[in-house]
């Protein structure tokens, strides 16, 4: 079962990786008020948990079995973990491979969440609340910064810098990036039971309460001791995601969801089958393949570029062109993917999620 | 507790009379037509017509012959053509059997409308799994519903079992007449049957919830520690980790 807001969320997220990957490789802009680096992550993050929990609903009511509903979901886990290496590979260029992006990190949830889909959703509390407290400690232990020189994740390639890389240094580390699919997960166990007559409340209040409560850390910390500032209250980062960064995004994707699961799923006067859930949709479907594509026919270009011009293929990572253009590609990739999928939808010529299918299924 | 109140039978003879009698939550349309002539193959008939009504029902109206009374019964609707004197001791053997046979038709509806859910259920008393802890509401509902449906077979049960009246009277035949012809008692032991199917089942699945949960108590517990363990252990591995990167 599709569930619009789901799409439209989803493709929210889209748009938004487009638009800061765009900007912030090929022109070198970070976080600003038009570029909210940040939020499509971990956004894109929890609607895997819910969808993993959707598709899990699925499969046990067409009556597949434990075993064979574990069986596809390491499969698909693996699939896209090693489907994470290649990208890393091929697009980030081989000296990346260990950089742990967010493909690999999804392929590691998803098999993990085999494991916790069998769990109380007490438990599954617990452990979110075990990685939050634990995540500032291991990044205090692991001596984060150091991996972070230039502003990007770099480690030698020794066992124990790759694994802590893994788990706890990396773009999208284990620790705490876990929380996003969990709380995904939890949240769709709850708003999608029979039995709960008022599915949003809850997922709105917490929502509501973890953004102030992370505009209240953001508040305080300047009032915090020097100790608390370096390992605890960083202020607002991406990497490492810090406590106001999870407080705040896992707020708003359970309020966004909260909110468009009450406007646009229950609202039985929204047009369910009209332009814009297909336009989502469209994204939806093809989450993977557009993560994917965008950054091929952004960053190939650019490291062709580069090479042409007798620098490093890097050498333009960040300076190729102003943000103007940019942002100009960016919406011309929109626009050109929209047509591309529709297209691929018409002839039958699925992307790496028919692969994956078809492959892990 | 009956009330009489006009039913829709048309171009009655003089000194009929027709009432609507509710029995639960369903009624008895009964229609009283005092009849010297026991030959009368018209007003037979159209009373025919009046019990079978306009109900696409497969089944028609049942005719007996007593004592010079003639009944036409089906579910809700019942005719009696006899001499006048002999209508009052007819009309509370009807209304009790009719009372009787609608309650059992109730569970017998109840029954057969319960056979789907079962079968989605019987699952369940096997095998209890987490996915299936937002039916145990909706399962002890059904329970509940099976165990209602035991006790008011059991409350019937006996108003039906009852030892024949001697000598006998054209009420006690009529009603021992109506019971032979609806087989009331073999579908009291039908639907009995058919009840204690259901509640194996959900006694069962009832037992299975109960020991999940029972055991699931337990199995949260020992999964907070695990997780507890699992997050110190991580902790010493990047403890370990970092020493090594050194």
């Amino acid at each position: 079962m599709r569930y619009p807001s789901i799409d439209f969320l989803r493709t929210y997220a889209i748009f938004l990786m487009v638009l800061v990957h765009f900007v912030e490789n090929l022109s070198g802009v970070q976080s600003s008020l038009w570029n909210p680096t940040g939020f499509g992550a971990p956004v894109f993050s929890f609607l895997m948990g819910m969808s993993y929990h959707i598709w899990l609903s699925s499969q046990e009511a067409k009556g597949r079995s434990d075993e064979q509903i574990s069986k596809t979901t390491i499969r698909r886990g693996l699939f896209l973990f090693a489907l994470g290496f290649a990208f890393n590979i091929l697009v980030w260029l081989p000296e990346d491979t260990y950089n742990w992006d967010v493909l690999t990190f999804i392929g590691a949830a998803m098999v993990f969440l085999n494991v916790a889909r069998r769990m109380p959703s007490v438990v599954l509390v617990i452990i979110c609340a075990l990685v939050f407290v634990i995540s500032p400690v291991a990044r205090a232990m692991a001596d984060y910064p150091s991996y972070w020189p230039e502003g990007y994740f770099e480690c030698d390639l020794t066992l124990s810098q790759v694994l802590l890389g893994f788990t706890v240094t990396g773009f999208f580390p284990l620790l705490p990036w876990i929380i996003y699919p969990l709380t995904g997960m939890m949240t769709a166990r709850c708003v999608f039971s029979a039995e709960n007559k008022s599915p949003t409340t809850r997922p709105a209040i917490i929502g509501g309460s973890l953004i102030a409560a992370s505009v209240l850390c953001l508040i305080l910390r300047t009032h915090t001791p020097d100790f608390v500032q370096k390992h605890l209250l960083l202020g607002w980062k991406m990497f490492p995601a810090t406590v106001e960064y999870v407080f705040c995004t896992l707020g708003f994707a359970l309020l966004a969801f909260a909110l468009t699961h009450r406007w646009i799923d229950l609202n039985p006067e929204f047009p369910h089958k009209g332009r814009a859930a297909a336009i989502a949709g469209t994204f939806s479907r093809h989450s993977l393949s557009i993560y994917i594509l965008h950054h091929v026919v952004h960053l190939w270009p650019l490291w062709i570029y580069g090479i042409a011009k007798g620098q490093e293929a890097t050498y333009y990572w960040g300076k190729a062109i102003p943000a103007q253009p940019s942002i100009a590609l960016a919406v011309v990739f929109i626009i050109a993917a929209y047509f591309l999928f529709r297209w691929m939808d018409r002839t039958g010529r699925g992307g790496v999620e028919k692969w994956m299918r078809w492959i892990c299924d | 507790m009956t009330t009489t109140h006009e039913s829709p039978a048309p171009s009655l003879p003089e000194g009929a009379e027709s009432q609507t009698i509710p029995l639960g939550d369903a009624s008895l349309a009964l229609l009283m037509l005092p009849c010297a002539d026991r030959d009368d193959a018209a007003l037979l008939e159209r009373a025919r017509a009046w019990v079978d009504g306009d109900s696409d029902s497969a089944q028609k109206c049942l005719l007996i012959s007593l004592q010079g009374a003639q009944i036409l019964w089906s579910p809700g609707r019942a005719a009696v053509l006899a001499p006048a004197e002999r209508l009052p001791a007819v009309r509370p053997a009807i209304i009790e059997f009719s009372q009787h046979e609608a309650a059992l038709r109730d569970i017998e509806r109840e029954v057969e409308a319960g056979w789907p859910d079962l079968e989605a259920d019987s699952s369940l008393a096997f095998d209890f799994q987490e996915n299936a802890l937002g039916r145990r509401e909706e399962l002890a509902r059904r329970f509940q519903r099976v165990i209602g449906l035991q006790a008011r077979l059991a409350r019937l049960v006996p108003q039906v079992h009852r030892p024949l009246i001697h000598p006998p009277t054209l009420a006690s035949q009529v009603s021992e007449r109506l019971r032979e012809r609806t087989r009331i008692i073999d579908r009291l032991e039908f639907v009995g049957e058919q009840i204690e199917v259901f509640d194996h089942v959900y006694e069962m699945c009832s037992q299975r919830a109960s020991d999940y949960m029972h055991s699931r108590k337990g199995h949260t517990l020992e999964m907070i520690i695990i997780a507890i363990l699992v997050a110190s252990f991580i902790l010493q591995m990047v403890d370990l980790l970092s020493t090594l990167s050194e």
